[in-house]
C-alpha cells in the first residue's frame, strides 16, 4: 500500500456530503426541489447555477443555518438532523460576509473562531498570527474587519475557516471581490487542502476558476440538479473537447439572449 | 464555564473595547454618570428594603399589614417589570446573535444558558431589588436561615420566562398578521392592571381571588418560602414544578428561534402582498413635490411602511399609547392636579408618546435604519440636504397618520374629544416634532449606527446618542412647557387671553424650531458630505456575537 497522507479518506469511508431528496420550500416556491447529491471525499466540488437557482439555500442547509423542508443531509457520515454538533466540528466555512464580526480585528476574529472550535487559547492565538501572515493580512493587524475591503474580508473568512484544519470546506463565493494575487493564494491553499484529504464544496460565478480547480461539477437550476459529473463527462457534441465550462453552463441553464433591444439605449 | 462561552465573552469584550474608545470621553462620562444615577436609585431602594427586613419590628408596627400578600404582590410586580418593561421600551436587551453563532460547534444547550444569562441585562434593576430582599432576610432573626434560597430559583424562573418571551415574540413579530395580533394582546395585558384600578375588578375575578392566597402561582409560592410558613414543602414543589415547566417551554422556544428562517416568512408575505389603496398613498408625493425630492420621499414611505420595526412602533403609537395612558387619565387618583392635568391633556400626552416611539425609527439614526441605500445617496447626483428633507417629510407624514389613527381610535371608543383638544394635540406634537427632527438629523449624521429594520426589538440609535437624547428631550420640550406655563398663569387672571398666549408661544416655538431645523439641516448636509467615508464605514459594520 502506498504512503498516503494521514488525512486521506479510507476507500470505504462515507461520502463528504450525501443529500437525498432535499426540499426547501418558501411559500409556493421550491427554492430547492428534490436535490440528490453525493460529493466524494477528497474532491474539489463546484456547485454552480444561475442567480436564484438555490445554491445559497443549499449551502445554508449544509451549514445547518436553516432546516430543510424535507429530505436528508449526511455530512462525513453524520446525519444533520441528529448529529449537527459533530458535523459543525468538522466543517470549515466561508459563508457570505454577514457572519463576520466587524468590530473585531482580523486576528481577533480568527482567534475567536479557533477558540469556538475548541483550540487551546495559546494555539488559537499562534495559529491566528500565522494565518494572518499567510493571507497577507498581518500588515493590517490593528485594522477592524469593518474597515477591510471585500477581498480582505473573504481572505479573513478563509483564514478563519482553516484554523481548526477541517475535513470539509463549505464556501459560498470564496473568490468574490478577491484580487488576482489573493485568488491565486487562496487557490493554492485550497489545492493543498484537497491534497491532504480535505473536501472542498464551493459555489462560484467565476467559471474559469471552477473549471481549472474542480474535479466534479454540479449545475443546479430552479432548485433542481440539472447535470453532475466531471468536466469530461459533461462535455457533449463534436467539439466537446473544446467546450468551456461557460459554454456548458449557458447550454445547460438555457440563457437565450434577448433579441429585442431598447430603442432609447441604442 | 466552557471554552466556547469564554470565547464568546472574550470576543464581546474585544468588540466593546474596540468600539467605545471611538465614542469620545465626554459622552462616555455622561453615559456612565447617568447609568450610575439610575442604578444608584434602585440600589438605594434595595438598601431600604434590606434595612426594613432586617428589623421586623418596623413592619409589625403597621397594624393592617398583610405580609404574605405584600411579599406575593411585590414579587408579582418584580415579575411584571422584568417581563413587561422590555416590551414597553420595545427592547430586547442584550441577546446572542444566533444567526452568526449557529454555524459553530457550540451545543444548543450552551447557547441557551448563555442567552439565559444575557436576560439579566433586560432587568438588572429587579436583580438589585431581590438582592436587597435576600440580604434583609438573611439578617432577619425571625426568618428561616435558608429562606433567601427561594430567590435564586425565582430569579432563574424570571430569566427563563424572559428567554421564552423574547424568542416567541421575535418569531411572531417577524410575521405579518401575528405581529399585529401580538401587539394587541400585549397592549391589553399591559393595560389590564390600570383598567382594573379604574373600573374595578370584575365580580368573577374577585371571587377567584378570594380563594387566595393562590399559592400555585410562582410569586405566591416564593413568598410562602420567604416568610415563616407551615406550607413550605408544597410551596417548594410548586415553585420547582413551575421552574421545570418554564424551562421546557423556553428550551422549546429557543430551539425554534435557533433554526428560524426569516426567508420563509418573507416569502409567505411576498406571496400575499397586494397593491391597492396604499399604492395611491405612496404616489402622493409626486403630486406635490418635484423629483428627486418626490422620488426620495416615495421611497421612504414604501421602505418605512414595509419595515417590521417601523410597523410595530406605528401600531403601538395609537394602540399601546392610548391604552396605557387612558386609565391613568381617567383613574381614581383623586382630585390631584396631576390626575386632572393628565385627564385634560390626555390626547396631547398620547400623541407625544406616539411621537417618541415613532422618532426612534423615523428621526434618530435614519441612515442606519436604511443603510443599504446610504451609499446610493452619496453616489447619486442629488444633494444630501434633499435626502434628509425627504426623510424628515416622510417622518412627519407618518406622524400625521399616527395622530389621525389616534383620533379615529378615540372616536371609535366614544371617548370625549373636542375640536380644541384635537388642535392643541396637533400643535404641541408638531412643535416638539420640529425640535426632535433637528436633533435627529444631527444625531443621524454624527452617530450613524447600522440597524436591521426587520428586527422589531433592536434599538435603532447609537448608545451614546441614546444617552444624549435624555438631555435633549427636556431642551426640546422647553417651548411646550413655556406655552403651558403661560396658559396656566393667564388662566387665573385673564382666562380669555390664555389660549391666545398658549398658541402665540407655540408659534414662537415654531419660528425658533424652524430656524434651528434649517441650521441643523445645513450642518448635517455639510458634515455628511465631509464624513461620507466614515458614515459608509460605520453603516457597513455589523454587530458582535452579542447584540444590544
Amino acid at each position: 500500500m502506498p504512503n498516503l497522507p494521514p488525512d486521506l479518506p479510507l476507500p470505504n469511508a462515507p461520502p463528504a456530503i450525501a443529500v437525498r431528496n432535499l426540499f426547501k420550500t418558501y411559500g409556493q416556491k421550491h427554492a430547492v426541489d428534490g436535490l440528490n447529491l453525493v460529493v466524494p471525499r477528497g474532491c474539489f466540488y463546484g456547485f454552480l447555477g444561475p442567480n436564484g437557482a438555490g445554491k445559497t439555500t443549499t449551502i445554508r442547509m449544509l451549514m445547518g443555518l436553516i432546516p430543510p423542508t424535507s429530505g436528508e443531509i449526511e455530512i462525513l457520515g453524520f446525519q444533520m438532523s441528529r448529529q449537527s454538533l459533530d458535523i459543525r466540528r468538522l466543517l470549515g466555512l466561508v459563508p457570505d460576509d454577514t457572519l463576520l464580526f466587524d468590530h473585531l480585528t482580523g486576528g481577533e476574529f480568527i482567534e475567536f473562531v479557533g477558540r469556538l472550535y475548541g483550540l487551546p487559547l495559546r494555539e488559537a492565538h499562534e495559529r491566528s498570527l500565522e494565518l494572518l501572515a499567510l493571507f497577507e493580512l498581518d500588515g493590517n493587524a490593528r485594522k477592524l474587519i469593518a474597515e477591510y475591503s471585500k477581498g480582505m474580508r473573504k481572505r479573513c473568512a478563509m483564514a478563519a475557516a482553516l484554523i481548526h484544519r477541517p475535513q470539509l470546506f463549505l464556501m459560498d463565493e470564496p473568490f468574490e471581490g478577491v484580487d488576482a494575487v489573493g485568488a491565486r493564494l487562496m487557490k493554492n491553499i485550497l489545492i493543498e487542502q484537497v491534497r491532504r484529504g480535505a473536501t472542498i464544496f464551493l459555489t462560484s460565478h467565476v467559471l474559469d476558476v471552477v473549471e481549472r480547480l474542480c474535479d466534479r461539477i454540479a449545475i443546479i437550476h430552479e432548485g433542481q440538479l440539472v447535470v453532475e459529473g466531471s468536466m469530461d463527462d459533461l462535455r457533449q457534441g463534436p467539439d466537446s473537447g473544446r467546450e468551456t465550462l461557460e459554454e456548458l453552463f449557458v447550454r445547460t441553464v438555457g440563457g437565450a439572449p434577448s433579441t429585442e433591444k431598447l430603442e432609447w439605449l441604442a | 464555564m466552557t471554552a466556547p462561552l469564554r470565547a464568546i465573552l472574550w470576543a464581546q469584550f474585544r468588540i466593546l473595547r474596540n468600539f467605545y474608545p471611538r465614542t469620545g470621553p465626554i459622552a462616555s462620562l455622561f453615559a456612565a454618570l447617568l447609568t450610575l444615577f439610575w442604578y444608584g436609585l434602585w440600589t438605594a431602594l434595595a438598601v431600604f428594603i434590606a434595612g426594613v427586613l432586617r428589623h421586623p419590628e418596623q413592619l409589625r408596627s403597621v397594624p393592617s399589614l398583610n405580609l404574605p400578600s405584600l411579599f406575593s404582590n411585590g414579587l408579582l410586580l418584580i415579575f411584571a417589570y422584568w417581563q413587561l418593561v422590555p416590551l414597553i421600551l420595545v427592547s430586547s436587551g442584550m441577546s446572542l446573535d444566533l444567526r452568526r453563532l449557529a454555524v459553530y460547534p457550540i451545543s444548543d444547550t450552551q447557547l441557551f444558558w448563555m442567552e439565559v444569562l444575557l436576560r439579566i441585562t433586560t432587568s438588572l434593576e429587579m436583580l438589585i431589588l431581590l438582592a436587597g430582599l435576600a440580604i434583609g432576610l438573611a439578617g432577619n432573626p425571625g426568618a428561616s436561615s435558608w429562606a433567601w434560597l427561594a430567590l435564586p430559583i425565582y430569579i432563574l424562573l424570571n430569566l427563563l420566562v424572559g428567554v421564552a418571551v423574547k424568542d416567541l415574540l421575535t418569531r411572531l413579530l417577524a410575521q405579518r398578521g401575528w405581529r399585529e395580533l401580538v401587539v394587541i394582546l400585549f397592549v391589553s395585558l399591559a393595560a389590564l392592571p390600570q383598567y382594573v384600578s379604574v373600573f374595578g375588578m370584575p365580580a368573577w375575578v374577585k371571587s377567584l381571588l378570594k380563594i387566595a392566597p393562590p399559592v400555585w402561582l410562582p410569586w405566591a409560592a416564593t413568598a410562602h418560602l420567604l416568610l415563616p410558613s407551615r406550607a413550605v414543602w408544597p410551596a417548594i414543589l410548586i415553585l420547582l414544578t413551575w421552574l421545570v415547566a418554564v424551562y421546557g417551554f423556553s428550551r422549546w422556544q429557543f430551539a425554534r428561534s435557533l433554526r428560524f428562517d426569516r426567508e420563509e416568512v418573507k416569502a409567505a408575505e411576498n406571496s400575499t402582498t397586494r397593491a391597492g389603496l396604499i399604492e395611491h398613498f405612496y404616489c402622493l408625493p409626486r403630486r406635490f413635490f418635484p423629483d428627486p425630492l418626490a422620488a426620495l420621499l416615495e421611497k421612504e414611505l414604501r421602505f418605512l411602511s414595509r419595515a417590521p420595526r417601523f410597523r410595530l412602533v406605528f401600531l403601538m403609537g395609537f394602540s399601546f399609547g392610548l391604552m396605557i395612558w387612558l386609565p391613568i387619565a381617567l383613574g381614581n387618583l383623586g382630585p390631584t392636579s396631576r390626575s386632572s392635568f393628565l385627564a385634560n391633556n390626555f390626547l396631547t400626552v398620547v400623541c407625544i408618546y406616539a411621537l417618541t416611539l415613532l422618532a426612534e425609527v423615523a428621526f434618530w439614526n435614519h441612515l442606519g435604519f436604511d443603510r443599504a441605500a446610504a451609499q446610493l445617496y452619496f453616489l447619486a447626483p442629488i444633494s444630501y440636504r434633499t435626502v434628509i428633507l425627504a426623510k424628515n417629510l416622510a417622518g412627519f407624514a407618518f406622524l400625521l397618520l399616527e395622530l389621525f389613527a389616534i383620533f379615529l381610535v378615540m372616536l371609535g371608543l366614544r371617548l370625549p374629544l373636542q375640536p380644541q383638544q384635537f388642535l392643541e394635540a396637533m400643535a404641541v406634537t408638531f412643535v416638539l416634532g420640529l425640535f426632535l427632527v433637528s436633533i435627529g438629523n444631527a444625531g443621524s449624521t454624527l452617530y450613524p449606527r447600522p440597524v436591521d429594520p426587520s428586527q422589531s426589538w433592536r434599538s435603532s440609535s447609537a448608545g451614546r446618542f441614546h444617552t444624549l437624547l435624555l438631555l435633549f428631550y427636556p431642551l426640546a420640550s422647553i417651548p411646550i412647557l413655556v406655552a403651558y406655563g403661560a396658559r396656566y398663569v393667564l388662566s387665573a387672571n385673564q382666562p380669555s387671553l390664555a389660549p391666545f398666549a398658549f398658541y402665540a408661544v407655540l408659534l414662537l416655538g415654531v419660528g425658533v424650531g424652524y430656524a434651528l431645523y434649517q441650521a441643523v439641516l445645513d450642518f448635517a448636509a455639510t458634515r455628511a458630505e465631509r464624513d461620507r467615508e466614515k458614515i459608509v464605514a460605520a453603516l457597513s459594520a455589523s454587530a458582535g456575537p452579542v447584540a444590544a
